[in-house]
């Protein structure tokens, strides 16, 4: 019930961002195409966008036709490329789903520890430095602290590639180290911040001093009492984050030479190439509704009270 | 003489609150014996509830306890580190003030019964769980099979208590101790969770420490009290005594302020000034700016409770006077006097419950 509830829930959403990416190129003041041609387009180049992409239809005839297309999972011929935009996303998916999901890991690695670290050692001087020192980090924006950890791990003591994929899977993961811990560094003082004040709200609750009381080991106290209750908050926060690294993906796959979704639209943003722009907007997108939804579905698993609300 | 079932002696816990610490407990000492039960009373913030919570070892990271000793028929507690509150189970259990967060909300209440048996006693988990019915069934939950399965948000306020004494019971404990146990409750509920307790107490030979704001509720459970006042204890008796002739103005105060039923119903006459905070203890006798009997030797003098025999002690400088007058009479007296021509907001009202 509570799945079926989410999953239609989530089906306004998935059309809200469709409109939006579809008014985003007739929103363009004056015409998108002499727009998007530029000042030294012909007439006749600009007319034959104009038909390509049925600018003189009324605009819910376009939007039909928007809606056709983007049923067959695309969003119209690149105009820079010239292959569909579906072939075109599909190719770069797998570098920036494999550069998002590390980046993931990575951020849980770092901030789960820290967090429980300063939990534990409240208002103690380890507390005091895990929050602040990563307060530093994120004063600095992610492509700086990609170029120093290249300076640092590739050019000065050469453990890392300088940028790239690699071709084999080895050299895939091997490839994608330094950019995924850029991206993670990017969310960690945030995700910190917010673990530490969710575990201690769970450390000093009554429950936990009741299980103590019992006279149970102190292990079981810390991972069946305390690690449950605090799971599903962490989780939220990390769904939420991840959405974010997405985001982040866009400059960091630049810095690193990363042939993802996010440098095609930086590409595409400069050779306005916009149906491949409108593609991977609505990629992004529905990417963040998925994991959304994921998280959701399985906090309602872990906690019994989700499937009331 | 009989070895008390508990017995706290010079209990002192400070709080630290940002770089000073106060006392939140300050020389707390009290027996009590095998199978009785005794009620200490006194505000929020007197310092009551965390003075349990130093028995159980269980007190926040904020809290620690400078002085005093602890034990259990004879058997002394360490009151500091990770185990103080392990070494309890078998001996103390403790039933919290609010059962809404005292369970955990993600785990089946039965098997947050079923641990101490499994995990503390030694049972299989089959042994566990009859035994987890078992105490279901003991503390009044009808179809405990189903309730067994139960998420603790799916049951009412009541029955969460209910479950709360379970857990307490599990570990077959000598001494219960009661922080509070109905006063997040509904009244009509209330009545059913202290018949409950009352049955239990005599059922099981329990020995128990109840800690309320309601002076009422320990006439009816208690055979002896300890009035708490700014941390410390300010009076102890036998409760019928306590309650029929008072020896300090402040539990003449609560017993003033306290809403009779059987009267006439008038407003409440509230102890006029509020609880200091405890970072800011009044000198001498804590409670003078608030007492009927103040005199300036009280602001300079420091009290002790002082046993006057009868198994009766008072922390009053003018205890002399409560016990050749009428300490009621005095009161109302003051009252009288105090009332002042324009007041009728009554700006310096304690609520004397909180």
């Amino acid at each position: 019930m509570y799945v079926l509830r989410r999953l239609l829930q989530a089906i306004p959403v998935v059309l809200g961002i469709v409109v939006v990416v579809f008014f985003m190129l007739r929103l363009i003041p004056g015409d998108p195409a002499a727009a998007l041609l530029g000042t030294h387009a012909t007439p006749e180049a600009i007319q034959a966008l104009r038909d390509r992409w049925g600018l003189d239809e009324p605009i819910w005839v376009q939007f039909w036709l928007f809606l056709q297309q983007l049923a067959q999972g695309d969003t119209g011929t690149s105009l820079f490329y010239d292959v569909s935009t579906r072939t075109l996303i599909a190719s770069r998916i797998p570098v920036t789903v494999a550069l998002v999901a590390l980046a993931s890991v990575f951020s849980v690695l770092i901030a789960v520890p820290l967090a429980t670290y300063a939990a534990v050692r409240k208002d103690r001087l380890p507390d005091h430095a895990i929050r602040m020192v990563p307060l530093v980090g994120l004063g600095m924006p992610s492509f700086w602290v990609g170029l120093v950890l290249i300076l640092l791990f590739s050019v000065q003591l050469g453990w890392f590639p300088v940028g790239g994929w690699g071709d084999t899977f080895a050299e895939h993961v091997y490839g994608l180290i330094l950019p995924a811990l850029t991206s993670a560094l990017g969310i960690v003082p945030l995700l910190v911040r917010s673990l530490r004040a969710g575990m201690l709200e769970v450390l000093e609750a009554d429950y936990v001093a009741v299980a103590r009381s019992k006279g149970i080991r102190e292990s079981r106290v810390l991972f069946v009492h305390v690690a449950r209750n605090a799971f599903v908050p962490t989780l939220t926060l990390l769904g939420i984050n991840i959405a974010f690294l997405m985001g982040a993906t866009v400059v960091v796959e630049r810095v690193f030479q990363l042939n993802g979704l996010g440098s095609l639209m930086l590409t595409a943003i400069s050779n306005r190439d916009f149906p491949v722009v409108q593609g991977v907007t609505i990629i992004f997108a529905l990417a963040v509704v998925v994991i959304t939804l994921v998280t959701d579905l399985v906090a309602a698993a872990t906690d019994p009270r989700i499937k009331l609300s | 003489m009989t070895i008390p079932a508990l017995k706290v002696e010079g209990l002192t816990v400070e709080i630290a609150r940002g770089r000073e610490s106060f006392r939140a407990v300050d020389d707390v000492s009290y027996a009590l014996e095998p199978a009785r039960s005794i009620g200490i009373v006194g505000e929020s913030g007197c310092g009551k509830s965390i003075s349990l919570r130093a028995i159980m070892g269980l007190l926040p990271d904020a809290a620690r306890v400078v002085a005093g000793a602890v034990a259990v028929h004879g058997t002394g507690l360490s009151l500091e580190g990770k185990g103080a509150a392990r070494q309890r189970r078998g001996h103390l259990a403790m039933i919290f003030q609010d059962p809404g967060t005292a369970l955990n909300p993600v785990q089946k209440v039965g098997e947050q019964i079923a641990e101490t048996p499994r995990l503390v006693l030694g049972e299989t988990r089959g042994r566990a769980r009859e035994r987890a019915l078992e105490l279901l069934r003991h503390v009044g939950i009808a179809d405990p099979e189903r309730r067994y399965d139960s998420y603790p948000y799916e049951l009412s306020g009541g029955t969460r208590q209910r479950v709360m004494i379970a857990i307490a019971l599990a570990s077959q404990p000598k001494v219960l101790l009661c922080d509070e146990p109905t006063t997040a409750l509904d009244v009509t509920i209330q009545a059913q969770i202290l018949r409950l307790l009352v049955d239990l107490r005599e059922e099981m030979g329990l020995s128990v420490v109840f800690v309320t704001h309601e002076l009422a509720l320990v006439g009816q459970l208690c055979e002896d009290v300890c009035v708490m006042y700014a941390s410390r204890l300010v009076e102890t008796g036998p409760t019928p005594a306590v309650l029929e002739r008072p020896l300090h103005p402040y539990t003449l105060g609560l017993l003033r302020s306290a809403v009779d039923l059987d009267e006439e119903l008038e407003a409440p006459k509230p102890i006029p000034g509020s609880l200091p905070d405890p970072a800011r203890r009044p000198s001498g006798c804590p409670f003078h700016p608030r007492c009927f009997l103040a005199t300036p030797e009280c602001a300079s003098t420091t009290v002790t409770l002082t046993g006057l025999g009868d198994g009766r002690a008072s922390a009053c400088l003018h205890v002399e006077r409560l016990l050749t007058e009428d300490g009621r009479a005095l009161q109302e007296a003051a009252a009288k006097a105090a009332v002042k021509p324009q007041d009728p907001a009554g700006t310096a009202g304690g609520d004397g419950r909180g």
